[in-house]
């Protein structure tokens, strides 16, 4: 960990300086690392939610308690490796709290619904319709029918660029597991592709 | 040329991201900032007036708590007198009766103390195994406490008992989805139907799991057999939603007045007037209760000639004969046109369609005079 001393002035720190100075009581200076991963994170809950305002909450969560846990952060680890593992375990606690959520109603009701949430569906057509080919719309439509934690992992490998080592240690698999699911995830979505 | 994995990864590195609300920043930075100190807290707690109401709530909670309060000293007492064989919390098994074991579960369940409602439900399931319904509330208690495998054990044991008891039909539907078994909760759904053509959750979850496994024209069909039941609720609006991105328009959904009202356009302009009388009760049906509303009507047909206002006709015809004795304000208009929303959407097919449009009703305002 490099010194205080040493932590360059002026807008572009790396993330381990600001985190740095975080711990330093500069508390001002997560501000940074808001903005920095505020984009990413949220649409990581909104593909889990498929709801704006919800996943501005969850994000906004997610945010807070990668403050409170900032301290524990092994800063050999990028940081925004660690962020999305916080993230993604925010997002599978939502998903619980909707299932018993859900659950709840079927107590009040007396009656046998489980409700399922939207997020099943998973994104809108929105997200589709940015792309102009049809080609580009029906990869992602054929996305949206893999598992939420399969898609997750090729969207941090092709799109956030993530290595296989920091994948695994979100998902908390060996780096062989995370290559054979990327691989069997890529398949899969070519089989629905030609079917 | 590119190989299809390729295409796919190209497609992956370019994932469109929404931009996020522009306040994540600022809110979380205020939900970091330090708080004040205890001492500052507590002088403005000290120094602020306050005041105190009592509410029925309040009253049934002090009520409740000192209850409570005098009975856990007399509960110590028993348990702690020599001879009792009380063990507690959690695993106190209250009397060998089925019943009071399953109605201690289902309140421990409310309370969300889900780990010993469980064993208060296996208790109830064991003392009377022929019981559907206990074994249904202990297949909850197992997916509260997040165990689907028992969970849906549970539920077969339910319907073992009774093959029809739909909760459990429906709970075991839901149960495969979850992990993912498309073709049995289709099974499932399709035998709750047969039961209750009704159920709501059934008719929806049918929707989502044909669009699951890509049956779009199955799809289709559970869509418009839900909106043809249940037109309220965001499920309402995105089954809506959902049809249009088939290029099915049937329904459509009106703002008028300050309701958001989804209407059957094949019913309304339907040639029997049973069906055609039904779509117009429920329009006004819906509106009922809100700020009085008077109802334009614009009907686009391009079947043939003068077909667009034979449909108007009927319309008002409709609209007549259920407000048989009252007063209502109402216009018509009809075009042998497509509608406008097909002329700017080449998908969009509808030979027949209607706008609605709601304004103020004029007879309801004060005139203003100087």
């Amino acid at each position: 960990m490099k010194n205080s001393t040493d932590i360059r002035r002026g807008m572009n720190r790396s993330d381990e300086e600001i985190v740095v100075l975080v711990l330093a009581g500069a508390t001002e200076e997560y501000a940074q690392l808001v903005k920095k991963y505020e984009k990413p994170i949220f649409n990581l809950m909104y593909r889990f939610t498929g709801d704006v305002q919800e996943a501005g909450d969850l994000t906004q969560d997610v945010f807070i308690k990668s403050f409170k846990k900032i301290a524990s952060l092994d800063v050999s680890k990028k940081y925004f490796t660690w962020l999305y593992t916080i993230a993604i375990n925010s997002a599978k606690d939502w998903l619980r709290t909707q299932l018993k959520t859900s659950q709840n109603k079927l107590l009040i009701e007396g009656q046998a619904i489980i409700d399922r949430d939207k997020n099943f569906f998973g994104p809108s057509g929105q997200e589709l319709t940015l792309q102009t080919q049809q080609e580009t719309a029906n990869i992602y439509k054929t996305l949206e029918k893999l598992p939420l934690e399969k898609k997750e992992m090729l969207i941090m490998r092709y799109m956030h660029e993530l290595s296989i080592h920091d994948i695994a240690e979100i998902f908390c698999l060996s780096e062989s597991a995370v290559k054979m699911r990327i691989k069997r995830s890529l398949e899969q979505v070519q089989r629905l592709l030609q079917a | 040329m590119k190989t299809d994995v390729e295409r796919i990864i190209t497609a992956l590195r370019a994932f469109p991201e929404y931009p996020p609300p522009r306040d994540i920043a600022d809110n979380v930075m205020s939900g970091i900032m330090p708080r004040k100190t205890l001492r500052t807290r507590l002088k403005t707690w000290l120094t602020s007036s306050f005041t105190f109401t009592l509410t029925p709530l309040r009253l049934s909670v002090y009520a409740l708590s000192a209850v409570f309060l005098i009975t856990i000293p007399s509960t110590l007492v028993y348990y702690f007198s020599p001879g009792q064989s009380v063990s507690f919390p959690g695993n106190t098994m209250v009397s060998d009766n089925a019943s009071a074991n399953f109605q201690i579960g289902q309140g421990l369940l409310k309370a969300d103390l889900t780990s010993d409602a469980l064993v208060f439900l296996d208790k109830a399931s064991s003392l009377d195994p022929r019981n559907e319904e206990y074994s249904f509330w202990k297949g909850i208690a197992y997916w509260e406490n997040g165990d689907l495998e028992m969970e849906r054990t549970s539920y077969l044991e339910s319907i073992s008992i009774n093959s029809d008891y739909l909760p459990a039909i429906l709970n075991l539907g839901n149960n495969f989805l979850q992990a993912g078994d498309y073709h049995e909760s289709l099974l499932l759904y399709k035998r709750v139907l047969e039961i209750n053509p009704f159920e709501k959750q059934a008719l929806y979850n049918l929707a989502l799991t044909y669009r699951l496994i890509g049956d779009i024209k199955q799809e289709e069909q559970a869509l418009i057999s839900y909106l043809s039941l249940y037109r309220k609720g965001q499920r309402s609006l995105d089954s809506l939603e959902r049809l249009q991105e088939m290029n099915n328009y049937r329904f459509r959904k009106y703002l008028l007045g300050n309701r958001i009202i989804i209407v059957d356009q094949a019913n309304l302009l339907e040639t029997s007037e049973q069906i055609q009388k039904q779509e117009i009760a429920y329009l006004y049906d819906s509106l009922a209760g809100g700020p009085p509303v008077q109802l334009n009507f614009i009907i686009y047909c391009t079947e043939k000639e003068n077909k667009a206002e034979q449909y108007a006709k009927t319309v008002l015809n409709a609209v007549s004969d259920w407000k048989k004795g009252e007063e209502y304000m109402l216009t018509m208009s009809w075009f042998d046109t497509p509608d406008p929303y097909c002329q700017n959407h080449p998908d969009c097919n509808l030979k027949k369609s209607v706008l609605i449009f709601g304004t103020p009703d004029l007879r309801t305002l004060k005139e203003r005079t100087i």
